[in-house]
């Protein structure tokens, strides 16, 4: 067997899948539009091995998952791809300057709300985001608040591009928190200029008190992270009258699959059985020190950063993900853009709806385009 | 007579032969495969592709980002490069001659041709950063959402450090062409009496044109061709103000969109 990584696998794979000469199993990485090769027919369908048993185990293979993340992989009640570790999204705070300035973690909007005043009145920005890639802001305000104000049901809405659902009220609602947010001054000035980095750079020099991201933000700043600075994971504040669940939380997976043209399809579910063994799951999390999509398989030693995430996986009745990213990567571009100008103050609430609305339309109209589902746990 | 000549178009037709069957297995050859497919609808990650004609012209032309990307690269071309070039032209006079100053000008002005477009790139975002940049540090705080954030200053920003990367290159070229003026010509102009904008007009400027043209060629080159500078500085933000059709073009094959969609991008 030959095992080929590279950060850039990409570029290998996806020449590979042009030929027709694909690996017998690959995790091609975020930049391999994944859903695009399963419409083409170029993944294998996994829902017979995910009833054979696990690696060293009787459980059935499928059922030492999360469901919730399994799911991911699906389409119209079909396995095709496979989760294998998973980051969590959400907002990250500074614990020690938290407690010295006597500041609490927001859990409504309300609160937010008196904390920006506190943070600000302190002389430091509130929340500061990566405006370089909206991408950040679509996953820790727009989106949750989405769901914190009309439920499950008003996320799924957008993500499977129902006329009106960009339109629809949840949808103003979230927006305008996020121009209220912006118009209050509670966001850093500059903030839309930002690269991930430089945003990241600021949270972790103090000069802004929160920030969206994921929970790989503690190793991506860790070589510039100043000598004993602490962070830890929470929920991006929730509406206490909204319909959704105050414990949701965001997930992101990005995925393995094995190619319709392999040439050892047994052993390549046989080794990714391997690998996602309770065992190997387990190793990978303490060494990569990121969550693995197994069952059981989160170490109770994490360090704070990844443990204050931990629990509220653990915690969480409802876990979602933004799949309309990876179905329809140019629709997200394009609401990115739109998100830059709600955050630039160029758009009220209502036009930023209205302006999602119409590409959601196109997109609609868009025949090419294959659609898929969302369905809500 | 008939002989040789029939012998040396023999020799000339020999030698041409390996370069040309170069160019057509390198370039002829790519490029009718690449309008081939775009006619297809190929995701780029399976072996299907499926014909589609036109359709996909007519898809890249919906998109907002193909609008500005196209936008930005001629604004770049009919107003940033005259303006750049102008500039090099009006630098290349004042760092004529010989005097210390001069010889400092020309070593200063080409600076930022040796070092590498990335780094120029990244010192300017660094300039620009809202929160720790240079330009703040001098008072120049900018917009509210950042000079590199903020829809109506970004491509401004983005050009100044266009034009602060190409200058030197160009006052270098105007600088060569002046210095290749022979001595004799200005005399002769001294002693007609044109002085000022009258000899720059009648005399210096007729005998840059080889010099110019060869700018005016590699400054459209240079336009058209912007990438690094908008990879490493903006990769298009905010909301495409900063895009480029060469950007645009790489975005769209490295985010996993339609790849012959790209292809009509790079016909």
């Amino acid at each position: 067997m030959v095992v080929i990584g590279d950060p850039r696998i990409d570029q290998q794979v996806i020449p590979r899948m042009q030929k027709g000469s694909p690996p017998d199993l690959t995790y091609p990485g975020w930049r391999f539009d994944s859903w695009k090769a399963v419409q083409d027919g170029a993944v294998e369908e996994l829902s017979a091995a995910l009833k054979e048993p696990a690696y060293g185990s009787k459980t059935p293979w499928g059922e030492t998952f999360n469901p919730s993340l399994l799911k991911l992989g699906q389409s119209e009640g079909k396995q095709y791809l496979m989760p294998y570790f998973f980051s969590l999204f959400g907002w990250y705070y500074d614990p020690d300057l938290f407690e010295e300035k006597g500041w609490k973690v927001p859990k409504t909007y309300a609160e937010l709300l008196v904390l920006c005043q506190q943070i600000k009145a302190s002389g430091m920005a509130p929340i500061t985001y990566q405006g370089q890639y909206p991408d950040y802001m679509i996953a820790g305000m727009l989106q949750p608040w989405i769901l914190s104000s009309g439920g499950m049901e008003a996320l799924a809405a957008c993500q499977n591009l129902e006329p009106g659902a960009w339109q629809s009220e949840p949808v103003i609602r979230a927006a305008k928190m996020v121009r209220e947010l912006r118009d209050m001054g509670y966001f850093q000035s500059g903030a839309t200029a930002m690269s991930h980095t430089e945003a990241q750079a600021e949270f972790i020099n103090r000069r802004a008190a929160m920030i969206p991201c994921g929970t790989w933000l503690y190793s991506e700043m860790e070589s510039s992270m100043p000598e004993g600075r602490r962070m830890k994971f929470m929920l991006p504040p929730v509406l206490p009258d909204g319909k959704g669940d105050p414990t949701a939380l965001m997930v992101k997976v990005e995925p393995w699959f094995v190619p319709s043209a392999a040439k050892n399809k047994k052993t390549a579910i046989d080794y990714f059985k391997f690998l996602t063994s309770q065992e190997k799951a387990t190793q990978f999390v303490k060494e990569k020190g990121t969550f693995m999509a197994v069952k059981g398989s989160t170490p109770t030693d994490l360090p704070e950063h990844l443990a204050s995430a931990g629990e509220l996986y653990d915690a969480s009745s409802q876990l979602w993900a933004a799949q309309w990213r990876e179905w329809y990567p140019d629709f997200y571009k394009i609401v990115g853009d739109i998100v830059t100008e709600l955050l630039n103050g160029e758009l009220t609430p209502e036009e930023f709806g209205a302006k999602v609305e119409a590409e959601a339309e196109k997109l609609r109209a868009n025949k090419n385009v294959a659609k898929y589902e969302y369905s809500a746990d | 007579m008939a002989g040789q000549d029939i012998r040396k178009t023999g020799f000339v037709l020999t030698c041409l032969v390996p370069g040309l069957t170069l160019y057509l297995w390198l370039v002829v050859v790519p490029f009718i495969k690449t309008l081939e497919l775009s006619g297809y609808r190929f995701s780029g990650v399976s072996t299907k592709r499926t014909w589609v004609g036109f359709e996909n012209f007519a898809e890249l032309g919906n998109r907002e980002e193909f609008w500005w990307a196209v936008r930005n690269s001629f604004t770049i071309l009919l107003v940033v490069a005259p303006i750049l070039l102008l500039m090099a032209m009006g630098l290349a006079h004042l760092a004529q001659g010989d005097s210390k100053g001069a010889k400092l000008m020309r070593t200063i002005y080409l600076f930022p041709n040796l070092i590498s477009l990335v780094a120029a790139a990244l010192i300017w975002r660094a300039a620009y950063n809202p929160s720790v940049g240079l330009l703040r540090g001098i008072g120049l705080t900018g917009p509210e959402n950042g000079w590199l954030g903020d829809v109506g200053t970004a491509f401004g920003a983005f050009a100044v450090a266009f034009v602060w990367v190409s200058l030197g290159f160009y006052t270098m070229l105007y600088c060569a062409g002046l210095a290749g003026i022979p001595g004799e010509v200005h005399e002769a102009c001294e002693l007609e009496g044109a002085k000022g904008w009258r000899k720059y007009w009648l005399v210096t400027r007729p005998l840059m044109w080889p010099v110019r043209r060869v700018a005016s060629v590699h400054v459209t080159i240079a336009s058209l061709g912007v990438f690094a500078l908008v990879n490493v500085m903006t990769e298009g933000a905010p909301s495409n103000r900063t895009e480029t059709m060469l950007h645009s073009l790489y975005r769209m094959m490295t985010m996993g969109v339609n790849l012959a969609r790209q292809r009509r991008w790079g016909l």
